[in-house]
C-alpha cells in the first residue's frame, strides 16, 4: 500500500490534532505524531541521510532539520572538504573481545556529532582511537585527510576532554594551563592561557591549586584546558559524568558558546544531555554502529524510543 | 590481534609434526645419555663427576638459544603486533626458564665436584644465573602485566631489553670476579683446544637433543597457547549471542 | 616545537611539582638516610670494614631511593591520567621518557649528593681528593639506573603489583651498573690508578649509551594501547 510523503498525509492530520496541547522545547507537536504515526500504516519513509543496522523498521517519523547556522557550515564545508574525521571499517579488539567492529563513520568539519550507547559499547575505545591514544586492529582512520599514525603534529588539531580532567592537582589552573599551551606550541602561551581562565570563568582562582577546586571548577578548566590550542576538533568521552544538573546545565552552555566553527564529538549514555547539542547522533551497540542519523533530532522521546529499540534488538554488524 | 588474522589453531589431518619432534628429541636424548655414560671416555682429573659436563653444557645452550627467540619474536611483536608473535615469546619464554634451571642445577652440581662449592660466583654461572632471573621476571610481568595485549607488550619490551643487558652483565660480572679468577679445572667449552674426540661427538649429540627437546617442547605450548586463545574468543562471542535475549525482557525476534 | 625545549618543559612540571609537593625528595633523602643507619646497626662496622663497605651501601641506597622516587613520579601522572594526556601533545612521545628521566636523574643525583657524605661521615672516610672521580662514577651510574628504571616505572605504573614489579625489574636488568659502580667507587676510594677503574666506566658507559637509546625507541610502544 503506497502512501504520499508523510508531509501532506500525516503531518496535516497531527497540525489539525495538535491545536491545544501543551508543547515544550523538546516536545514541538506535543507529542502528537505518535498517534499520528500509529494511525498511519507501517511503510517505508525516506530518512534523510540515516543509516541504520540490521533492524525492525522503527517507524520513525522523519522531518527536516533546521540548521540555525546553515548557511555559515555550508560556507564551511566549502571551505573545507576533507571530512574531519573519516574511519572505515574500524576494529579495535582486546585479546579475544572485540570491542568494535567495522566502525565506519565520517564527520564533517563544523558538525556535532553526539554517540549514544549503554556502557561497554565501545564509545570510550571510539574515541580513544580518534583521540589518536590507541591503535586499531584493522580499519583506517583519517582525521582532516591525514593518516594520525606517525604524525605528531595532527594532534595540535585535536582537544580531547575525558572524564579524567588531565590535570595535575599539585599544580595550579595556570600552571596547568600555561603547561599544556607551551607544549601544543602556542605562540603567546602566558597570554592565551590567561584569556581561557578567564573565558570559563576561572579568573580569580588562577592560582590556587588544582587540588582545591570543585567538580564544576574541574571540569570548567578541563574545557579551557581542551580548547587553549584551538583545535578544529574536539573529542569529549562522557563529559558529563558525575555533574550534577546545573553543572551539566553550564557546561553545555560553554560548549555551545565555544563550539564555533568546531567539529565536535561527544560521547554520553544520557540522551537529554547530550541531545541539544547534536547535528547528527550515532547509536553504538556492542562495538558496532546501530544507528547513525539525523532522525527527529528535536524529540527526546523519539530519540529515546530509537535507542531503546535499538538496544534492545541488539544490532549485530559482522 | 585475533579478528584479523586466521585463526592459528585449524583442524588439521596428517602427521602431527609437533607429536614427531617430542619422539625425535626423546630419541635423541636417550642417546646422548648413553653416549655419554658409556661412548665418552672417563675424564682425567674428575673422574666419572663430569659427565655432568653432558648436561650443562647443552642445558645452558638452550638457554641462551631460547632467549634470542625471545629476542628475536619480541622485535617481530613490536613490529607487526601480530599474536604469533607474542606466543612464540612467551613459549619460548616458559621452556628457556626449564632448561636455564637445568643449566644452573647442573652447574651447580659440578661446580660442587670441581671447586668443592655448591655455588661461587663464576662469571658464567653468575650470568646463567642473572638470566633465569630475568626469565622469571618476564614470566611475572605476563602474569601482572595486565589484560588486553598490555602484558604481551610489556614482555616484549622486557625481551629486547633483556636480551641486551646479558652481554653487558658478562663484562661487568667478568670484571668483577677479576680478582678472584677461580681455579681452571677443566675448559667446558674445549672445541678444537684439547678435548677428546669421542667427548666432543657425545657433547654434540646431547646438544642436538636439547635443542630438539626445545622445539618440541615450544612447539607444544605455544599450540596451547593458541588454542586458549580460540576458546576465549569463541566463549567470548557466545555470550555476546546470547546478550540481546536478556537485555530488557523482551523477547527479540534474533 | 623543539626536541629539546620540549624536553625542557617535561623537566620544568615535573620540577615544578616536586617544588610545591616535595613528596620525592623528601621520600627519597629521608629513606637513604635511614638506610645507611640500618646497615650501620646491621653490620657494626669497624673503621676499617666500614671503608669496604661503603660503596655497597652507597649504591644499594642509591638503588631502592631510585626505587622510590621513579614509581613515585609515574604515579603521580597516574592520577588524573596525565600519561594519557602527556600522549596528547604534538611532539613525539618517546620525549616524555627523555623528560621524566632527566628529572629522575636530578632528584637521584640530588640524593646521592646528599648521601655520600652524610655516609662517609658515618663511615668517617675522608672523600677529599677523590671527589671528582666519584662524581663521574656516580653521574654514570645515575643515568643508568634512570635509564632502566623510567622504562620499567612506566610498565609497573599500570600493573596490579606496582610497588613490587619496580624493583623485580630494575634489579636484575640494572646489575651491571651495581656491580660495576660499586667496584669502580671501591676501586677510586681505594686509590686505584685511573687505568684499574677504566673497565668498569666504560661498562657504565655502554650500559647507559645502549639503554637511552633503547628506552628512547621502545617507550612509544610501551605506552600504546
Amino acid at each position: 500500500m503506497s502512501q504520499p510523503h508523510p508531509r501532506g498525509g500525516s503531518w496535516t492530520r497531527f497540525k489539525a490534532l495538535g491545536a491545544n496541547r501543551s508543547r515544550t522545547r523538546w516536545n514541538p507537536t506535543g507529542g502528537l505524531w505518535f498517534s499520528a504515526l500509529r494511525s498511519a500504516p507501517k511503510a517505508h519513509r525516506p530518512t534523510t541521510g540515516g543509516r541504520i543496522g540490521h533492524l525492525p523498521d522503527t517507524g520513525v517519523f522523519s522531518r527536516p532539520i533546521h540548521w540555525p547556522q546553515e548557511s555559515g557550515k555550508r560556507a564551511l564545508r566549502a571551505r573545507c572538504p576533507v571530512q574531519a574525521i573519516e574511519t572505515r571499517e574500524l576494529e579495535k579488539a582486546f585479546g579475544p573481545v572485540r570491542a568494535l567492529r567495522r566502525v565506519t563513520l565520517e564527520v564533517a568539519a563544523g558538525e556535532c556529532l553526539v554517540i549514544f550507547g549503554p556502557n561497554g559499547a565501545g564509545k570510550t575505545t571510539l574515541v580513544k582511537i580518534l583521540a589518536t591514544l590507541m591503535r586499531p586492529s584493522a580499519g583506517t582512520l583519517r582525521l582532516f585527510g591525514r593518516n594520525p599514525q606517525g604524525d605528531d603534529g595532527l594532534r595540535r588539531l585535536i582537544g580531547v576532554v575525558s572524564h579524567h580532567s588531565y590535570l595535575y592537582t599539585g599544580l595550579t589552573a595556570l600552571e596547568n594551563l600555561l603547561f599544556a599551551a607551551r607544549m601544543y606550541g602556542v605562540p603567546d602561551a602566558a597570554g592565551r592561557a590567561a584569556e581561557m581562565l578567564e573565558i570559563v570563568g576561572l579568573g580569580p582562582r588562577r592560582h590556587d591549586l588544582v587540588r582545591t577546586f570543585s567538580r564544576g571548577m574541574l571540569q570548567r578548566l578541563t574545557i579551557a584546558r581542551a580548547l587553549v590550542h584551538d583545535p578544529p576538533l574536539l573529542l569529549l568521552d562522557e563529559p558529563y559524568t558525575g555533574l550534577d544538573r546545573h553543572a551539566a546545565e553550564t557546561f553545555s552552555g560553554l560548549l555551545e558558546r565555544l563550539r564555533g566553527d568546531r567539529t565536535i564529538v561527544l560521547t554520553t549514555h544520557s540522551i537529554e544531555q547530550g541531545l541539544p547539542l547534536a547535528d547528527r547522533i550515532l547509536i553504538l551497540v556492542d562495538g558496532a554502529v546501530a544507528y547513525e542519523g539525523r532522525e527527529g533530532l528535536d524529540d527526546r522521546h523519539a530519540v529515546g524510543r530509537l535507542y531503546t529499540q535499538v538496544v534492545r534488538s541488539g544490532a549485530w554488524v559482522h | 590481534m585475533v579478528t584479523t588474522q586466521p585463526r592459528g589453531v585449524v583442524a588439521r589431518t596428517g602427521p602431527d609434526r609437533v607429536a614427531a619432534l617430542v619422539w625425535l628429541g626423546l630419541a635423541l636424548a636417550v642417546g646422548g645419555q648413553f653416549a655419554a655414560l658409556l661412548y665418552a671416555p672417563e675424564e682425567a682429573t674428575m673422574g666419572n663427576a663430569q659427565r655432568i659436563f653432558y648436561v650443562h653444557v647443552p642445558a645452558a645452550w638452550v638457554g641462551f638459544l631460547a632467549f634470542a627467540v625471545v629476542f628475536g619474536t619480541s622485535l617481530g611483536y613490536l613490529f607487526t603486533r601480530r599474536r604469533s608473535y607474542d606466543l612464540a615469546a612467551w613459549a619460548s619464554t616458559e621452556v628457556g626458564v626449564v632448561f636455564t634451571t637445568l643449566a644452573i642445577l647442573s652447574g651447580s652440581v659440578w661446580g660442587r665436584y670441581a671447586w668443592g662449592t655448591w655455588w661461587s660466583w663464576d662469571p658464567r654461572l653468575t650470568t646463567t644465573f642473572m638470566l633465569w632471573l630475568i626469565y622469571v621476571v618476564a614470566l611475572m610481568v605476563r602474569a601482572y602485566g595486565g589484560a588486553g595485549g598490555q602484558a604481551s607488550r610489556f614482555a616484549a619490551v622486557l625481551g629486547v631489553i633483556g636480551f641486551l643487558d646479558i652481554p653487558l652483565i658478562h663484562l661487568s660480572v667478568v670484571w668483577w670476579r677479576s680478582l678472584h679468577p677461580l681455579p681452571v679445572v677443566v675448559r667446558p667449552e674445549g672445541f678444537g683446544s684439547g678435548l677428546h674426540p669421542a667427548m666432543l661427538q657425545a657433547l654434540l649429540v646431547n646438544v642436538a637433543a636439547f635443542t630438539v627437546l626445545y622445539l618440541a617442547l615450544f612447539s607444544v605450548r605455544r599450540r596451547q597457547m593458541a588454542t586458549a586463545d580460540v576458546l576465549a574468543e569463541l566463549k567470548d562471542d557466545e555470550l555476546r549471542l546470547a546478550a540481546p535475549r536478556w537485555a530488557g525482557g523482551q523477547e527479540v525476534p534474533s | 616545537m623543539g626536541a629539546l625545549s620540549a624536553v625542557r618543559l617535561l623537566v620544568w612540571k615535573d620540577l615544578l611539582l616536586e617544588l610545591r609537593t616535595k613528596e620525592i625528595l623528601t621520600a627519597m633523602a629521608v629513606f637513604a638516610l635511614l638506610a645507611a643507619v640500618v646497615f650501620n646497626f646491621a653490620f657494626s662496622p669497624s673503621p676499617a670494614q666500614a671503608a669496604a663497605l661503603l660503596p655497597g651501601m652507597l649504591w644499594v641506597t642509591l638503588a631502592f631511593a631510585a626505587t622510590l622516587g621513579l614509581s613515585r613520579s609515574f604515579v603521580l601522572e597516574r592520577e588524573q591520567q596525565c600519561l594519557e594526556a602527556l600522549r596528547l601533545f604534538p611532539v613525539d612521545r618517546s620525549l616524555i621518557y627523555l623528560g621524566k628521566a632527566a628529572a629522575n636523574l636530578l632528584f637521584l643525583l640530588l640524593v646521592a649528593v646528599l648521601i655520600l657524605p652524610a655516609m662517609a661521615a658515618l663511615s668517617g672516610i675522608a672523600l677529599g681528593s677523590r671527589l671528582l672521580p666519584l662524581a663521574a662514577v656516580l653521574l654514570l651510574g645515575g643515568v643508568g639506573l634512570v635509564a632502566v628504571g623510567t622504562i620499567f616505572s612506566a610498565m609497573s605504573v599500570h600493573t596490579r603489583i606496582r610497588e613490587v614489579l619496580l624493583p623485580v625489574l630494575l634489579f636484575p636488568i640494572a646489575s651491571p651498573v651495581l656491580i660495576a659502580g660499586v667496584k669502580a667507587t671501591a676501586g677510586i676510594l681505594a686509590g686505584w690508578p685511573l687505568r684499574a677503574v677504566l673497565p668498569g666506566l666504560r661498562i657504565l658507559a655502554a650500559f647507559d649509551l645502549v639503554f637511552v637509546v633503547l628506552g628512547y625507541l621502545l617507550f612509544e610502544f610501551l605506552l600504546e594501547e
